[in-house]
């Protein structure tokens, strides 16, 4: 996948959220700055816009199972889809969506879901299924969604070989965005490999003439020469394609090919003398570069061209010797190779900081046969498989951390296992002490108390420690006083009575906020009960589950040990095929090598002795008039 | 000759790219699968483990628009003892101006009242080196306790404005 293609496809999976509310339509997409209201949602933002998409996911998932997002949730889960189809995962993301499109959602959302299912279709090779996806569900696209609906319309349309419905696509597409110019570049391509040479050479020539942009954009512009110079070679247009690699070039990224189609653009409007500059400053650069090969093999056919056979005889020659020596480095290259270095160099072990850390960026140009595999590195293949045993290397380290971590959880479990059962006991025998104190009976006998009390309005009932004191005191003298009536001054008793009735007085006056304080008492006691009678609860629960719950953490703790350990064999095996795949990448390129040099060896030998078989003929017809006269005397 | 040199040369610009091997990535695809499972229930777990319901303390961060504020650190404290820091990368901070919350701290701490003091370096108006501390005193009761500190643009004044909210 070309960079920018690979962008896309990572942005691509920030159009997936939609909004549920109408408020949030404004700013449904997920690249674009929105109201986040569930913290753990806002966790998993952190996470996507940092671009550690493997954390998002987890924490999507983590926070789906403990029902973290009430609002937001079906937003995680458009996002997740998005993530799976774009981690490979095509069948969970296809499960996941069509889970949701079954739901009650918006229509936007449903469009954007519609979109997904059809990319996920168009990415798995199943053209006509999301062509029809998008004609079906998504006849009247919303304007959110509309330049991503007619981005991979055109992309299924030419898949589908429908040129001309691509074409009046593209044309509404914005222009200048190097999407928009790879979508026009693969499809000049795919018209000129379906025999539609002018419409194909028509869109190359929009992208040759776009304005000078960025280094992408620039490259764009390179590319299209490259293919307009090699379409008109293939079609025998020898002016036009001179003309094309006058125009184009020849630095750059493309250079190689530039200066070998400019030599070739020459050759083919028989002026061989022009193509000498580009051949021979080809012809120093490394023969790993295919194009440095093939200038090998074209430099003596120009020479032999402008008649200077010698010349010519000695570039056969040279180039068979080079030919014959990069058999040797390609052997060299094979034990390499085979020995595993070569991939170590071109897939280095990263050092991880976290588990869940991004990808590391692919650094082609340290490896020594980079020039030997130029073209295998730039394949979508290649780089599908090296980002594939990279991030089997990142789940590799992650299951190697929990492998790490098990331990110290099954130390950690055990610890809570000896906490409970220290501290149950203790719990069990208190709230046994609580219970034998009966503290619910006393305080509904307290109760009856209060509204007794306050019904036949016994303010005693409600009277403070001091005023309790008083009234007895007072008690104790008028019962003396009746006791010892006889004896006592009158007016004593009759003080005592006043003092009574004062106190009485005093207990009344003031009768309602008596009656509210304890009822507020009463209250809090029901509360303090209320409480108890929570923590007695959490205590059984505790009592009658903990075993169970204890047992069913252990067990799910050692499933998980016995899982960890097989994924990691699993997942060894599995890196070790990625790699096994990569390196027969490169053995097929340098099989493939090898087929062309012996190839051009063979050519090149044949031109020779066809040189030679010429060289002959010519010193046959000019024989020396001396020599012809001396023969005829002997005769 | 020529007619081979021209069919060797222009055979490199318009080849179309390998199929790539379904089984192999089917294997991947499954993996994958595999491991994301496990890793959300070993996550689940650990928390569990660590942290349980009844003394979980867990702070959040977020910044909103960020026009009056940029972070460059936080230090928190809790209980007057300093329980994590964190330097921001540009990436990070981007990420909350666009919406996202921190998970800044999980720990264990008990029922009752307690004190969490977050002091945050940054860039405040016009660029100029910005130092706040903002306390919050709480009561920590049984489940989880959340807490939520946003830094969020206070237009009218043009100055940033710091705060604490509380949840469980």
């Amino acid at each position: 996948m070309k960079p920018a293609v690979a962008l896309w496809a990572i942005l691509w999976a920030g159009y997936g959220i939609a909004a549920e509310a109408p408020a949030e339509q404004q700013t449904a997409r997920i690249d674009v700055a929105h109201q986040v209201q569930d913290p753990a949602y806002g966790q998993v933002l952190y996470h996507y816009y940092q671009g550690q998409y493997f954390a998002a996911m987890s924490r999507i998932m983590v926070a789906l199972e403990r029902g973290e997002m009430p609002t937001q949730s079906r937003r995680a889960r458009v996002l997740l889809g998005s993530l799976y189809a774009n981690y490979g995962m095509p069948t969970e993301a296809r499960a996941l969506f069509e889970e949701l499109i079954a739901e009650t959602v918006s229509d936007e959302l449903a469009a954007r879901i519609w979109l997904h299912l059809a990319e996920i279709e168009y990415r798995g090779g199943g053209y006509a299924d999301a062509l029809d996806l998008l004609d079906t569900h998504l006849q009247e696209v919303p304007r959110q969604v509309q330049s991503k609906h007619r981005t991979l319309r055109t992309r299924v349309l030419m898949k589908l070989g429908r040129y001309d419905e691509t074409a009046a696509l593209l044309d509404n597409l914005a222009d200048q965005t190097p999407l928009s110019g790879y979508l026009r570049y693969n499809l000049a391509v795919s018209r000129i490999n379906a025999g539609q040479g002018d419409q194909g050479t028509a869109l190359l020539w929009q992208l040759a003439n776009l304005p000078p942009g960025d280094d992408e954009i620039n490259a764009l512009k390179d590319k299209a020469m490259l293919a307009l110079g090699v379409h008109y070679l293939r079609a025998d247009q020898a002016q036009q394609a001179r003309a094309v690699m006058e125009a184009a070039r020849l630095d750059g990224p493309y250079s190689e090919l530039a200066l070998l189609l400019h030599g070739r653009a020459w050759i083919a409007s028989d002026q061989p003398g022009k193509a000498l500059p580009s051949l021979l400053a080809l012809g120093q650069r490394s023969l790993q570069l295919q194009e440095t090969q093939e200038a090998l093999l074209a430099l003596p056919f120009v020479y032999d061209q402008l008649g200077d056979f010698s010349r010519a005889q000695a570039a056969y020659r040279d180039a068979i010797d080079r030919y014959t020596r990069h058999f040797a480095y390609l052997n060299e290259l094979q034990a390499h190779i085979d020995s595993g270095a070569w991939f170590a160099e071109v897939a280095p072990r990263p050092a991880w900081s976290t588990s869940m850390d991004p990808l590391p960026p692919f650094e082609p140009v340290r490896v020594s046969s980079f020039a030997s595999f130029r073209q295998l590195f730039a394949s979508d293949r290649f780089q599908h498989y090296w980002r594939a045993w990279h991030e089997q290397s990142r789940q590799l380290n992650l299951l190697g951390q929990w492998k790490g971590k098990l331990p110290v959880m099954n130390q950690l479990l055990a610890a809570h296992v000896a906490r409970y059962r220290d501290t149950l006991p203790l719990a069990e025998q208190l709230v046994e002490e609580v219970a034998a104190r009966r503290f619910g009976e006393q305080l509904a006998a307290l109760g009856d108390r209060y509204d007794q009390a306050r019904q036949a309005r016994d303010m005693e009932a409600f009277a403070s420690g001091r005023e309790l004191v008083w009234l007895d005191a007072l008690s104790e003298a008028q019962s003396r006083a009746q006791r010892w009536s006889g004896r006592i001054d009158p007016e004593l008793a009759d003080r005592v009575d006043f003092y009574q009735r004062v106190l009485q007085w005093e207990l009344s006056k003031d009768e309602v906020p008596r009656f509210w304080e304890r009822q507020r008492q009463l209250a809090e006691l029901e509360a303090l009960l209320a409480r108890h009678g929570e923590l007695a609860a959490r205590v059984g629960h505790a009592a009658a589950g903990m075993s169970e719950g204890v047992y069913a953490r252990g067990e799910l703790l050692a499933n998980m040990n016995n899982g960890l350990y097989q994924l990691l064999a699993d997942g060894e095996t599995l890196q070790r095929r990625i790699q096994q795949e990569i390196e027969g990448q490169a053995l097929q390129e340098i099989r493939l090598t090898r087929e062309r040099l012996r190839y051009y060896i063979a050519e090149c030998w044949a031109a020779l002795a066809e040189l030679e078989h010429r060289a002959v003929n010519l010193k046959r017809r000019y024989v020396p008039v001396d020599q012809s006269e001396a023969s005829r005397s002997e005769e | 000759m020529f007619r081979i040199i021209k069919t060797l040369l222009l055979a490199s610009l318009l080849l179309p790219a390998l199929a790539l091997s379904a089984s192999l990535d089917e294997d991947m695809a499954s993996f994958r699968k595999d491991v994301l499972e496990i890793n959300k229930r070993l996550l689940l777990m650990e928390e569990e483990l660590l942290f349980p319901a009844d003394t979980q303390l867990a702070v959040f961060v977020s910044l909103d628009v960020g026009k009056y504020f940029m972070p460059d650190s936080i230090e928190l404290k809790l209980d007057g003892e300093t329980v994590d820091s964190h330097l921001y990368t540009e990436r990070e901070v981007r990420a909350l101006r666009s919406g996202a919350i921190q998970k800044l701290h999980t720990t264990n701490i008990k029922n009752g009242k307690h004190v969490l003091t977050a002091f945050v370096t940054g860039k405040g108006p016009e660029g100029r080196d910005y130092r706040r501390a903002v306390s919050l005193e709480f009561e920590k009761g049984s489940g989880r306790q959340f807490v939520h500190f946003s830094m969020k643009d206070d237009a009218a004044a043009q100055q940033p404005e710091f705060r604490f909210k509380t949840w469980q």
